[in-house]
């Protein structure tokens, strides 16, 4: 190898592991547990301190129940115990069960309030903000207003105001979902769930070689986090060492 | 439909495929499949999940075996 060569390969190695680790999450907007796996993945990022290393995440669309209508009449409770026939008492203690772990995880969860709907549309617009860089903010808007704030995240004119809320042109979501522009991508990422196995969510994927299933604790997400950035430095150091 | 990774049968009666990941922390979390949230005995409550991961909280008995979403 030549100095010039090797000078290359060691500015492309750095250059790799100063990367951000990317984080790819399915999710959707009316999963309990993903919004609760979120707040352990930030947990678990922000437990690292000063050497969380930067990450990079984007979240992914996984549609939990296609069969939900845009519009149900009714509480959390009848739909469940309707649609999926389980009994209304278990139900209720489901319920209040999950809202007990989501404020340990400083989470408001009100299912008294929640209006239950399908979240295609919804995903629809987190593509949108993901091509206008505030995939994020929408999706920690979209998770509060379902799961706190009782809106209804299935109709354009509710979800257009959402996305306003977090710096979107309003005129320009409105118009990407009644064109419906982002729907192939929605379709784009179930299809590659369906191609990864990926049956239930959250499900992360990190630096698209490791995976964490359901909303582990943070120390899982630190870990995970921690181990892929100490072998990326390994990698560099190894590659580093190869190119003297 | 069984969790990610399971090797099961999914609702079409083909396999599921293996995911091309290593799985970190156990498959044994709280995760929603098919409208309904299961949450594995004792996976969802521990300490550490809980906000902050202050130590001491108790650990609930693992009655609830499923939520809603």
């Amino acid at each position: 190898m030549t100095a010039e060569n090797a000078a290359t390969e060691q500015a492309e190695t750095a250059e790799g592991a100063d990367r951000p680790i990317r984080i790819d999450i399915w999710s959707d907007i009316a999963c309990p547990w993903c919004y609760i796996g979120k707040r352990h993945l930030e947990a678990g990022l922000a437990s690292l301190g000063d050497d969380a290393p930067e990450v990079e995440i984007e979240y992914h669309s996984f549609e939990l129940a296609p069969d939900t209508p845009v519009d149900f009449e009714g509480t959390e409770i009848d739909f469940l115990a309707g649609h999926k026939g389980l009994p209304r008492d278990r139900v209720v203690e489901m319920l209040a069960h999950v809202t007990g772990v989501a404020e340990r995880a400083g989470l408001d969860y009100d299912f008294d309030a929640l209006q239950h709907t399908k979240t295609l549309l919804a995903h629809e617009l987190l593509h949108h903000a993901k091509a206008h860089g505030r995939q994020l903010e929408l999706s920690e808007r979209l998770f509060r207003a379902y799961f706190t704030e009782g809106r209804h995240v299935g109709r354009i004119d509710e979800l257009v105001e959402l996305a306003a809320e977090v710096g979107l042109d309003a005129d320009e979501a409105r118009a990407a979902l009644e064109s419906h522009e982002h729907a192939d991508a929605v379709q784009h990422d179930l299809a590659t769930a369906r191609a990864y196995g990926i049956q239930g969510v959250p499900f992360f994927v990190l630096d698209g070689k490791y995976a964490v299933s359901g909303a582990q604790p943070a120390e899982v997400f630190a870990g995970a986090i921690a181990r892929v950035a100490t072998e990326r430095a390994a990698e560099t150091a190894l590659t580093s060492g190869a190119a003297r | 439909m069984t969790a990610a990774g399971s090797g099961a049968s999914v609702d079409d009666g083909a396999p599921a495929p293996v995911p091309p990941f290593a799985l970190l922390g156990g498959a044994a979390a709280p995760v929603c499949v098919d409208g309904v949230c299961v949450v594995p005995p004792a996976a969802d409550d521990s300490p550490a999940t809980s906000a902050g991961g202050a130590g001491g909280a108790a650990v609930e008995p693992a009655a609830a075996a499923t939520s809603a979403s």
